[in-house]
């Protein structure tokens, strides 16, 4: 559905007024963060040969999920700004039981994980007619299991980019800002720990003064 | 001790259970007396022991001291718990209890056809401490100390290890599949020393397993270990009403450890202590339904006509503190 939208804004897309150093820009809105596999083992006995025994399969994923994207931004140049942005989800860690020993039927166990992420970009607009940028930056996740039960931190670095398109005109223009963008995690929630590559598509207004 | 009521128990065996021990062998050994359930444990360590000066065919009694060494060593490995022994010397005394010597030797027990070896205890009452306690290895079947096992020979360090988990009051751990050939229960698997079933002869089985380190740590872990685990707990319920006897395992997929523990009581509910932190698979099953005495005292009504099932969500276990309670709902076969 997104990808429909910001096919018909694209068409539309007109200019804002220009910023300037100093410029503020806030924007909130929705961000979809992809799944990813989070590993798979069985549960297994040891057999007097020392070979194992399974007694059933796992094999989990952390769910794709709707979240909230906030971000202030502050312009250093009319075409480079630095934002910090805080994103927050609550992705399901599902975890596929299957192979039961005793023929027990295959189920889904799944627990609901908090994950939040507090980072900053640096955003370069590459022309100011058709309002794209790109951007890279580098944030900070924490991701806390149900109950708060266990907290799991680590550090993403991302890169993207995406278009404004102003809404509204004058001194203060409101703008739809669709960003793409893909981030490299040193440690997530997952049964296997190793570096993971999670796209994001985020989609929201942001309001400049 | 003077003064107070002993009372001692015989408890436990690698093969299946002949006779059953008056108290109920749990995770964690205990016994009830009246209302009362007392955790067997020992209050002071090192737990000073004799060896018999027996020889059987194929082992000395020097060799089954090394053995039992090693068994006791591995046992003290264990992070987090302060365990230690000393052996003191050989004695011509046999493994029996009331004599107020720990000894471990082989013994006669022919007429215990299916026992390997077994602990007995004898212990306060009122605290639970062991004052004393006896392991006896049957010298009835073939041994050995071989270091890669020898084919139709039992391993005494293996036998020695399970015993000397019952010594320091672990009961048995229902972490292992059996088959029925030929009348007697045959082991397909097993996850813990502590299985009741031995590995067939010419088999090892020295390592201990993440179910024998969650128990003896849950009996003998210090603040640390407190501090850095966490438990589950809750109830298995069948059409309402609790299930006693129910084997509850927690699997960590991170990990692969498994951990067992059963329902003690007639609501169902479980605890399963020593874990570490992370999100779990919870899978309830029945108890071996040919030996059920062997894990939980013979005189409780156990629940066997129940299904397997998992629990139908992950469990987070929390750093130093007990899950929410779960309640699993299992139907009758």
């Amino acid at each position: 559905m997104i990808p429909a939208l910001a096919a018909l804004l694209l068409p539309s897309l007109t200019v804002a007024q220009a910023p300037h150093a100093g410029t503020v820009e806030i924007g909130a809105g929705v961000v979809w963060t992809a799944g990813y596999d989070a590993g798979g083992r069985p549960a297994t006995e040891t057999r007097p040969s020392g070979a194992p025994l399974t007694l059933f399969q796992t094999d989990s994923r952390l769910r794709a999920a709707l979240g909230l994207d906030a971000r202030l931004g502050v312009y250093v140049t009319p075409r480079l700004s630095v934002e910090g942005v805080f994103r927050a989800s609550r992705p399901a860690l599902r975890t596929h039981l299957s192979g039961d020993f005793e023929s027990v039927a295959a189920v889904d166990a799944e627990e609901t994980i908090g994950s939040y992420l507090a980072g900053g970009s640096v955003v370069y607009h590459v022309a100011r007619r058709f309002a794209p940028f790109v951007s890279a930056g580098a944030g900070y996740l924490r991701q806390v299991h149900e109950d708060n039960a266990g907290v799991l931190s680590g550090v993403e670095v991302h890169a993207g980019g995406g278009i404004l398109h102003a809404l509204t005109h004058g001194r203060h223009p409101v703008a739809l800002r669709i960003e793409g963008q893909i981030s490299t995690r040193s440690r997530s929630v997952a049964f296997e720990q190793k570096r993971r590559t999670v796209p994001s598509l985020a989609f929201g207004i942001t309001w400049r003064r | 001790m003077s003064g107070r009521f002993r009372h001692t128990a015989l408890l436990a065996a690698a093969l299946v259970l002949v006779s059953m021990p008056p108290a109920g062998a749990y995770l964690k050994l205990g016994a009830r007396l009246g209302d009362r359930l007392v955790n067997l444990r020992w209050g002071a360590f090192p737990i000073r022991y004799f060896v018999t000066n027996r020889d059987v065919a194929g082992v000395t009694a020097p060799q089954l001291q090394q053995a039992a060494g090693r068994a006791f060593a591995t046992w003290a490995s264990v992070r987090d718990v302060s365990l230690s022994a000393e052996f003191v010397g050989f004695t011509s005394t046999g493994p029996s209890t009331g004599d107020g010597m720990n000894v471990i030797g082989f013994a006669d027990r022919p007429e215990l056809a299916r026992v390997l070896g077994a602990t007995s205890f004898t212990f306060d009452v009122v605290s639970g401490q062991i004052v004393e306690a006896d392991i006896f290895l049957n010298s009835t079947f073939p041994w050995s100390v071989a270091s890669n096992g020898e084919s139709g020979r039992h391993d005494v360090e293996s036998i020695a290890l399970h015993e000397i988990g019952h010594l320091h009051a672990l009961g048995h751990s229902a972490l292992g599949e059996t088959e029925l050939t030929g009348g007697a229960r045959r082991v397909i698997a097993a996850e813990a020393v502590m299985f009741p079933i031995a590995f067939p002869a010419g088999s090892l089985n020295r390592a201990l397993r993440a179910d024998d380190i969650a128990g003896i740590s849950d009996i003998y872990g210090n603040d640390r270990f407190r501090g850095a685990t966490g438990s589950i707990a809750g109830r298995v319920t069948k059409n309402g009403s609790g299930v006693l006897g129910a084997h509850v395992v927690a699997f960590d997929p991170a990990s692969g450890a498994m951990v067992g523990g059963f329902s003690l009581s007639q609501d169902g509910s479980f605890v399963i202590a020593g874990l570490d932190p992370g999100s779990y698979v919870v899978r309830v099953e029945p108890l071996d339904d040919g030996d059920p005495g062997s894990f939980l005292d013979a005189s409780l009504n156990i629940d066997l006509d129940f299904r397997a099932a998992f629990y139908e969500r992950l469990v987070p276990v929390p750093r130093g503190g007990t899950s929410r309670s779960i309640e699993v709902r299992v139907q009758s076969k």
